[in-house]
């Protein structure tokens, strides 16, 4: 996790959450929906990709990870963290981290061997394939018209997100994280309002059939 | 306190105080450390506490509190926007 968000709250004067304060703070907050569409911290993405590319590599993903956290506030990690966090290395153990504890994966097509690994791991399980969006490179209109044809492993994802230069890929990660987030904050809302009105439906109903037999 | 939900736990002040402390002074809070700083009944705090663990804001070890790292930005999220 960033050492940044940390190191605000540490500094942070006690004052700063007074009571007083986070009344004042709360206060033009109408419904709690309305923090829920500003919470991109509910739920952690993992950005994969090579370390030791010539483009893609440990500095670009560690400063993807750093603006995603700073500015927009997204629970970010990039994949050495979570193996850190397990401990071992084993394929096994690296699935399971990633089942249990990314609701995101970022995978951006690399050449590296670990990256390669990653890929297959993610390929084979459909849970993960389920939550990763994969951004691949392409250099001209014709060339990414022969990719499908020529990349087997791409069409394994359904949906993935074509990219020429770093500047793109930058962008097209960040729109396609907040986007995802957006979706599972609004799905997540929906299924719970749902429910609600269910029981409101039902109660409805049974005095309805109630008035109905008298 | 009856159990709350995830976005409900930020637009309530008694929650919001709870996780800036656990924020500030992370890692491993305990209940009774917090109850004396804001002069809060330690039940209540207690009850807050289980609350925010059950929802994974929060995460506990030997009675002790840290805030998850989900907590942590989601804390960091409304601070930028509603407490700056």
């Amino acid at each position: 996790m960033n050492k940044e968000v940390k190191a605000l709250f540490r500094k942070l004067p006690d004052k700063r959450f007074a009571i007083t304060r986070l009344e004042k703070a709360v206060k033009p907050i109408e419904s709690a929906e309305q923090f829920r569409r500003k919470n991109y911290g509910k739920y952690a993405v993992l950005i994969c990709g090579d370390h030791k590319g010539k483009s893609i590599n440990l500095k670009f993903l560690r400063r993807l990870q750093k603006k995603l956290t700073l500015k927009y506030g997204v629970t970010c990690y990039i994949g050495r963290d979570f193996i850190r966090r397990v401990g071992k290395a084993r394929h096994k153990d690296i699935q399971k981290a990633y089942l249990e504890n990314a609701d995101i994966i970022i995978f951006i097509d690399g050449k590296s061997t670990g990256t390669n690994n990653e890929s297959n791991e993610i390929r084979r399980n459909k849970k993960l394939k389920k939550k990763t969006i994969a951004f691949f490179k392409y250099k001209t209109y014709s060339e990414l018209i022969r990719i499908p044809d020529n990349e087997d492993y791409l069409s394994e994802f359904k949906y993935p997100i074509p990219y020429r230069n770093m500047q793109e890929l930058e962008a097209k990660v960040i729109f396609g994280t907040k986007h995802v987030i957006l979706y599972l904050l609004d799905k997540d809302y929906i299924k719970r309002h749902k429910n609600k009105g269910k029981k409101g439906n039902f109660k409805y109903l049974k005095s309805f059939k109630l008035n109905k037999g008298r | 306190m009856s159990s709350i939900n995830w976005d409900s736990a930020f637009i309530d002040v008694n929650y919001l105080r709870v996780m800036y402390y656990l924020a500030k002074y992370n890692p491993s809070i305990e209940a009774i450390r917090i109850a004396k700083k804001f002069d809060m009944k330690p039940n209540d705090v207690q009850k807050i506490l289980k609350n925010l663990e059950n929802l994974k804001i929060a995460e506990e070890k030997n009675d002790r509190y840290t805030l998850t790292d989900k907590g942590l930005m989601s804390l960091y999220n409304f601070h930028v926007n509603f407490n700056k």
